[in-house]
Formats: structure tokens, C-alpha cells, sequence
């Protein structure tokens, strides 16, 4: 590990202060940070060492890695991510085989207990976690020894975070996510299928500066996951007026109204779409007529559908099957118990009648 | 139990219980009814069959007979505010629309969440004006049971969740929209089985009376 | 003729706060007192403007208020930023592009200049030692 800082980094690439200022503002705005904060970050930006990045990969599509590698424009921060920081990652590296692994044994005894570990995917555990082998070694042990000497772990990914897809019912790998392994170093989730680039190498940015960052109950940073899509949702007054998309192609759709009948999972979904978006800034999903599917909650994959609004069942059972069969129940409940009481009453107008019949006794 | 999983219980299989037992109970309820021996009248009708009757009575009781207005009347008006914000908070917001629509397949436009907001809240500040009558008249407290109490409870959680959501208090979103989703899954449930039911046997019972009234010739 | 227009009629919406120019007067504000602190305490301040819901109208406002000054430079560092220097004197805009030409920050600064602008003494430190180098090559 050497002790060369952010600013060395970008010294020895022959750029100035000025190009280090500009890492700083662009990290600043993207974690939305308070000017003190930001001058705060900055002074301990300039004399922090430039952050060890270990990446990798478990059960994943390598869509998280894609966010941030291939951004429509490679911002600063990701430039920092690949270009400075980024010791090890099996995708990204040309080395294969027994090269690659020593290159990873290399990254890892050169920053011990001092690296920044991401870990991208779920982590199997069904049949000895063989589902998900890395060199003859299963992602289990991999992950264990490797958050062994690791300062804090970034889980990246709904998959990391959460479990994700392989997590989904009924989960035949035995997925879980990296929080139920590693237990005693500190566990970033920064979750999202996928998560924003700005987002990913802010929080590792922001660790490096400060420490881990301000975690909401389930361990995502508040400054990215503190609000729901809906509460900065710029189709917001939409809903609050009761104006609403019905079809993907109707006249609400095309004025831009609200998508909660569409099934936007706006309203239970924390990220920071709405303010950071994606692809540079461009836009984020609502804002190109798709409602939010809910991609950095916990179990997205098995909530009903979609495109079901958020209000509705979400189909547990076969609603036929419930309806006919609480009919037919019922009715049987009602004919027995009908009969039960016209019984009852039989033997009560029997009982009149004979009373009625019987001489009465005028002394009594 | 964290937000998340409250939501997805009541959205999944609570709703589906729920749903079952407000089918069977209705289905139980109103079969057990008109499968009963009726009472045979041997008296000659007095006027026609009762059917008129019957429908007459089911409107004429919605308002006090001019004797007992200065008693009860403000007390009526306080329910129908009750009963008539709850049926605008339930059919008229979209949210709730979508669940019919995914039930029946029935939808029509909806209302402003303003508007409900402000329906919900009168109809919950009836609500418990109607509580407050309830337990400090000497009279209805005598008749009143543990149903009434607990129906009282089952219709008032569900509005008061409900505004929490609209109005983001509570902190976590998911938890009481989940709750309010649960309460409204309770409120289902125990419909056919408590004195809830008069949404279903309110039409039956003042239309039964009044054509047994009619056939006598008793004014409706 | 474009799919978009042809086929699939699309009429944007433009996205932003419904609200106001609520925002941009109370980043005049900001300002005005930044001024004030800076005479006092040479303590600088940035306004960042990225992340900051603001309405069109707050952008015109801020526009129309701020205006332009005698200063505008252009930085070819990591990245292109563009700064100018407003009708007021020491309240400066800085804007940093990222490498597709958006604007990936921007910010009001108050200050005498920004310091983005000031030269470093390590790299004045390395130039020196850069032409030492070169002179000694030409030397040799």
C-alpha cells in the first residue's frame, strides 16, 4: 500500500490542483453536500490517500458494473473509480486464470485492512455454495477471506444488497445477500438494479473522506436513499390532483400525468433517481413514461407485478379459487345452518300446536 | 417485522383471507337468512302484496319521522357525515378504484387526494363525535356491546392509517401504508360478521318490515 | 423524418419544480450576505446550484439578476469548466462540463477569485522543476 493521495494520483498525471478541483466539485454536487461540508471534504480530500478498491463479483449480470464503467459520458467521479482506485476486478482486468488470481492475492496483501471491498452479486449457499465457484473456491469463502482485510464493504446492487433476482422465489441457489456473511467489518448496501454510477463511487468517495456515511435501517446511505422517487417526483402534483395515467399510450401518458396506476413503485422506493438521474444527468425512468419498478427495495422481483398498482393485491392465491370456494363454503355454512334453525322452529310450532290441543286446566 | 414485509402481508395472503371470509360471511349470512321458515300470515293483505311497501320503507327511514327529530336529528346528520365521507374516501380515491378494478373489473374517475383528505378527515372527526355520544348517552351505552365497540374501532383504524399515508406521517411509508392495508383487510373480514353487516342487511331488514308493515296497512 | 415525430406523436413535458422564483430570491439573499461575510472575515462561500430543485422561472431570475461581468475563463484541466464573473464583482460562476459537454456542476462562488483559478504553489513547484528539466535536455 502506498501513501499517495487523490492529489498525487492526478500530480503524477501531470495535472494541476485545478484538475483536483474539479474532482472535488464534481463529488461535492453529486453528494449534495452543505458548502461547509464541502470545503470540509475537499481540505481531507487533499491529504487522503487515494482509496484501495477491491471489486467482486458473485451471482450478478455485471449490469452494476456496467452502470458504472459505461455511463454515457464517463463522469469524473467514475474516471477516479477505474483510473485510481480500482486494485482488482475480475471483468475488468486482462489477466485470466492463475494470473488473475495472484493479481487479486497481490491487490489484497498490499492494502490488508485497509481496502475498500465492493462486492457485486449474491452469494449462494445451497450444496456448499457451490452454485458460485471462483477457482476452485466457493463465493463464500471468497467473500469471507476477502472482507477478512477489508476496512468496510460496499454492496453493490440490489443482488449484493439484498439478494435480488436470485434471491427471488423460490430461490433455488440459496442466495443471500453479503450482510449475512460478513458480520463483523461494516456493510454499505447501495442498492438498485443498478445503482447510479454517481452514486457508487460517491458513497466509496465519501468513505474515504469521512467514514461510512449516515446508513438508513436497511444499511443504504441517507444522503442518496433518504427520500422516496415519489417525494421528488416531478409528476407528483399529478397524483395529489388525482390525474393518472391509464394506458401507455393515452392522453395522461402523453401530458406527463402521474403513473401510479401503471404500477409505479414510486412511493416505497428509495433512491436518488429523481435528483441525480441517470446517463449523465439526462432523466431517469418516470421521466421517459415508465413508472418506477422498485429496483433498490428489498425483493422487488416478488412484488405482485410491475405494472399492478401499488394499492392492489398482489395475487397471492387464485382469485377464482378464493371467491368460488368462500361461495360455496358459505352457502353450505348458510343451508346447514338454515336448517338447523327451521328444525328448531318446527318443533317449536309442534309444540304450540299441542299445547293448543291439550285441555287446559282452568286452576292453574 | 420491517415495513417491507407488513406491506407485502397485507397485500398478499391477508388479503386474500380477508377476502374469503367477507364472501363466506356475506354468502353464510344472507342464505342462513332467507333459507329460514317465514311466519305464515294468515291475515287478508290490506294493501297488495307488501313489494312497494318494502322499497318505500328502505327510503323513509333514512330520515327521523317528524316526532323524534328535535331528539335525534343532529345526531343523524353526524352520522351521515360519517357515512357519507367514508363512502367518498372509499370510492372516490384512485388507489382504492384500482382494488375494485382488480376485484369486479368496474372503475370510474376518481376524486382529487384533496379532496378525500378532507372527506377522510371529517369522516373520522364524525366518527369519534359518534363514539363520545355513544359512551356518555345513558342509553345507547346500555345497548351497546363489544361489537359495536370493536366495529367502531375496525371502521376508524383504516381512516386514520390511511390519512397517516396520504399525509406521510409515521415516518416509514411501507409500515403504515401496510397497516392501513391490514386494517382495511380487518375491516373485510369481520364485515359479515358483526353489526358491520347493515351495509349488506340494511336494504333486507327495512324491506322485509316494511312489506309485513304494508300487507297490514300501517302507513310507510 | 424522425420515428419520434412521424409515428408515436410526442409532446414533452417539461419537468420542475411547479413552484415559483421562490428559490432564486433566496439564493439573492445568500449572496448578499455572503458579500457581507466575505468583507468581514475573507471567508468564501459556494452556492451549489447542481442539486437544487430549481423552476425555470429561478433560473431566468437568477440570470436576469446576476447578469455578466468583465471576467470569463475557461480551465482545460481533467475536464472543461467555464467560469465569469457576474455584474458584481466577486460573485463568480463556475460551471464544470463532464466529457459530453453537460453540465455536471455548477456553483456561485464569492470570493475575490475562484480559487479553481489560482495557480498551486506545488505546481508552480513542478513547472519550475519542468523547465529546470528542459533547460538541462537543451543544455546537454
Amino acid at each position: 500500500m502506498t501513501d499517495e493521495t487523490i492529489r498525487d494520483v492526478l500530480t503524477r498525471r501531470g495535472l494541476s490542483r485545478r484538475a483536483f478541483l474539479q474532482v472535488c466539485a464534481s463529488v461535492t454536487a453529486a453528494l449534495a453536500l452543505s458548502p461547509a461540508e464541502a470545503a470540509d471534504m475537499t481540505k481531507r480530500l487533499e491529504t487522503a490517500e487515494r482509496p484501495t478498491v477491491i471489486y467482486l463479483s458473485y451471482q450478478e449480470c455485471t449490469g452494476c458494473l456496467e452502470s458504472l464503467t459505461r455511463s454515457f459520458s464517463p463522469g469524473i467521479a467514475s474516471l477516479i473509480f477505474n483510473d485510481i482506485s480500482l486494485a482488482y476486478n475480475d471483468t475488468l482486468q486482462a489477466a485470466a486464470g492463475q494470473a488473475a488470481e495472484t493479481a487479486k492475492d497481490t491487490a489484497m496483501k498490499n492494502a490488508w485492512g485497509k481496502y475498500v471491498l465492493v462486492v457485486d452479486g449474491s452469494v449462494p449457499l445451497a450444496q456448499n455454495g457451490a452454485y458460485c465457484a471462483v477457482a476452485g473456491r466457493s463465493a463464500v469463502s471468497d467473500l469471507k477471506r476477502a472482507a477478512g482485510g477489508a476496512a468496510a464493504v460496499v454492496a453493490v446492487g440490489t443482488c449484493a444488497a439484498f439478494g435480488g433476482l436470485p434471491y427471488a422465489a423460490p430461490n433455488p441457489t440459496g442466495a443471500v445477500p453479503v450482510s449475512e456473511i460478513v458480520r463483523d467489518r461494516p456493510v454499505i448496501n447501495i442498492s438498485g438494479c443498478p445503482p447510479i454510477a454517481e452514486v457508487i463511487t460517491g458513497v466509496i468517495l465519501y468513505y474515504t473522506t469521512f467514514g461510512v456515511p449516515a446508513l438508513d435501517h436497511l444499511h443504504r446511505p441517507m444522503n442518496f436513499y433518504g427520500n422516496t422517487i415519489h417525494d421528488r417526483c416531478y409528476r407528483r402534483p399529478f397524483y395529489d390532483r388525482g390525474m393518472f395515467a391509464k394506458t401507455f399510450d393515452d392522453e395522461g401518458a402523453r401530458q406527463g400525468w402521474c403513473l401510479f396506476e401503471l404500477g409505479c413503485k414510486g412511493p416505497i422506493t428509495h433512491n436518488a433517481c429523481p435528483t441525480t438521474k441517470w446517463n449523465g444527468g439526462t432523466s431517469y425512468p418516470i421521466e421517459s413514461g415508465h413508472p418506477c419498478l422498485g429496483c433498490s427495495e428489498p425483493g422487488f422481483w416478488d412484488k405482485g407485478g410491475f405494472y399492478k398498482a401499488l394499492s392492489t393485491p398482489t395475487g397471492h392465491w387464485s382469485r377464482t379459487g378464493v371467491v368460488s370456494g368462500a361461495v360455496a363454503a358459505g352457502v353450505a355454512a348458510g343451508l346447514s345452518t338454515a336448517a338447523v334453525a327451521r328444525a328448531r322452529q318446527g318443533r317449536a310450532q309442534k309444540k304450540a300446536a299441542s299445547a293448543d290441543s291439550e285441555p287446559k286446566n282452568p286452576t292453574s | 417485522m420491517n415495513g417491507a414485509s407488513v406491506l407485502d402481508f397485507a397485500r398478499g395472503p391477508v388479503f386474500e383471507i380477508a377476502l374469503a371470509m367477507l364472501i363466506f360471511g356475506i354468502a353464510w349470512r344472507l342464505v342462513g337468512i332467507f333459507a329460514l321458515r317465514r311466519p305464515v300470515d294468515y291475515s287478508e293483505p290490506r294493501a297488495g302484496t307488501g313489494w312497494g311497501s318494502g322499497l318505500r320503507m328502505i327510503v323513509s327511514r333514512s330520515w327521523p319521522r317528524r316526532e323524534f327529530r328535535e331528539r335525534v336529528l343532529h345526531w343523524d346528520i353526524v352520522s351521515y357525515i360519517f357515512h357519507v365521507g367514508y363512502a367518498v374516501a372509499i370510492l372516490g380515491y384512485v388507489p382504492h378504484i384500482m382494488l375494485i378494478r382488480n376485484l369486479t373489473g368496474l372503475q370510474w374517475p376518481g376524486l382529487p387526494g384533496g379532496v378525500i383528505a378532507f372527506a377522510a378527515g371529517l369522516s373520522a372527526g364524525a366518527l369519534l363525535a359518534l363514539l363520545g355520544h355513544r359512551l356518555t348517552s345513558p342509553v345507547l351505552r346500555r345497548l351497546s356491546n363489544f361489537d359495536d365497540y370493536f366495529s367502531w374501532l375496525l371502521a376508524f383504524t383504516p381512516l386514520v392509517t390511511g390519512l397517516m399515508a396520504y399525509y406521510g406521517i409515521g415516518g416509514n411509508y411501507q409500515m403504515v401504508l401496510g397497516l392501513h392495508i391490514l386494517a382495511g383487510d380487518i375491516l373485510f373480514a369481520w364485515l359479515p360478521f358483526g353489526k358491520i353487516m347493515h351495509v349488506i342487511l340494511l336494504a333486507f331488514s327495512r324491506g322485509t318490515t316494511g312489506a309485513a308493515y304494508g300487507r297490514r296497512g300501517a302507513p310507510i | 423524418m424522425p420515428l419520434s415525430r412521424g409515428v408515436i406523436p410526442i409532446r414533452p413535458v417539461t419537468a420542475g419544480a411547479p413552484a415559483g422564483g421562490a428559490l432564486a430570491d433566496a439564493i439573492l439573499a445568500e449572496i448578499a450576505s455572503a458579500l457581507h461575510e466575505y468583507l468581514d472575515t475573507r471567508q468564501n462561500h459556494v452556492i451549489d446550484l447542481t442539486g437544487m430543485p430549481l423552476s425555470r422561472e429561478d433560473r431566468q431570475r437568477i440570470d436576469a439578476y446576476l447578469g455578466q461581468g468583465e471576467v470569463s475563463m475557461d480551465i482545460h484541466a481533467l475536464v472543461h469548466s467555464h467560469i465569469e464573473e457576474t455584474a458584481y464583482a466577486g460573485v463568480w460562476r463556475v460551471r464544470h462540463y463532464d466529457m459530453g459537454g453537460g453540465v455536471h456542476s455548477e456553483r456561485i462562488e464569492i470570493i475575490d477569485v475562484p480559487e479553481i483559478v489560482r495557480a498551486s504553489s506545488a505546481d508552480m513547484a513542478h513547472s519550475a522543476r519542468r523547465i529546470e528539466a528542459l533547460r538541462a535536455e537543451e543544455g546537454a
